[in-house]
């Protein structure tokens, strides 16, 4: 169905894209980054269960029942909200290679956010720093990318597959330099 | 004085009620808005839009059942009850 297309395929086109300019990659930060904040919103999650099984048992619990479920609805409307308030600032911290530049959009809340870039052809040195056994088990670790511009280095944290990530910038800066 | 500031408190609980109601839906729709508006306009890729879908009918679901929690509620004998000292 053509109305759905946009939840299934994508050209990784973003904003202020120049008209001859190709994504090559789309990288965002590894899930472990959202691992702490999920957890406390599933503790708070679980806290009305933990929470009506105490209520149920005092005798005043049926005059405030409906008031208790209102309460209810309210407390995981917020939390859904807060919830994808995250995942919206996770998804949004992106990291775009295309065949011009490198891009990094770092969101730092609902309404601020940082946006730095960088010419391929001036990326001069890319260093990969994996410390940790869990960033080694689960495959990630930091990107320092070194340029001969103005904007001297790019520091990325908690890249997955950082090496592969690696790569693809060197295969991208060669391939833009050879033309 | 006060018997009358609990009275005008009492005999309105229902229209206290639906403005505190209609605090929590302005401030529900303005963050709706914004994250939907977000995900759509500033994503790259799929996976933003696939949560925007996912956010909007788990925040449709959710709101419907508020509406419907908020409308079982009666607020008035509730507000009645908070304010009333027990005799």
């Amino acid at each position: 169905m053509p109305s759905f297309s946009i939840l299934s395929a994508s050209n990784n086109t973003f904003r202020n894209q120049r008209p001859d300019e190709k994504t090559i990659l789309v990288v965002r930060k590894h899930w472990i980054t959202l691992f702490g904040p999920m957890v406390f919103l599933i503790f708070f999650a679980l806290l009305p269960f933990i929470a009506s099984y105490f209520i149920y048992q005092v005798s005043w619990y049926d005059t405030i029942t409906d008031l208790y479920w209102f309460i209810i609805t309210v407390y995981f409307l917020i939390l859904w909200v807060i919830f994808f308030g995250n995942l919206m600032i996770y998804s949004l911290n992106v990291i775009i290679v295309t065949n011009q530049r490198i891009i990094e959009n770092h969101q730092q809340g609902l309404f601020k956010h940082t946006l730095n870039e960088m010419r391929l052809d001036k990326v001069q040195d890319i260093t990969v720093e994996m410390n940790g056994v869990l960033a080694n088990i689960l495959n990630f670790g930091n990107i320092l990318i070194q340029s001969a511009g103005t904007q001297n280095e790019f520091y990325f944290t908690k890249i997955p597959h950082p090496d592969k990530v690696k790569k693809t910038i060197m295969d991208a800066r060669n391939e833009c330099g050879s033309l | 004085m006060n018997n009358m500031s609990l009275d005008v408190i009492t005999n309105n609980g229902s229209l206290i009620s639906l403005i505190g109601f209609l605090v929590i839906l302005i401030l529900y729709l303005w963050y709706t808005f914004a994250i939907v508006y977000h995900f759509v306009r500033f994503g790259v890729g799929v996976r933003p839009k696939v949560l925007a879908f996912v956010f909007l009918v788990g925040s449709f679901i959710l709101f419907v059942l508020m509406v419907d929690a908020y409308f079982t509620v009666d607020w008035t004998s509730l507000i009645e009850t908070i304010i009333t000292p027990p005799v």
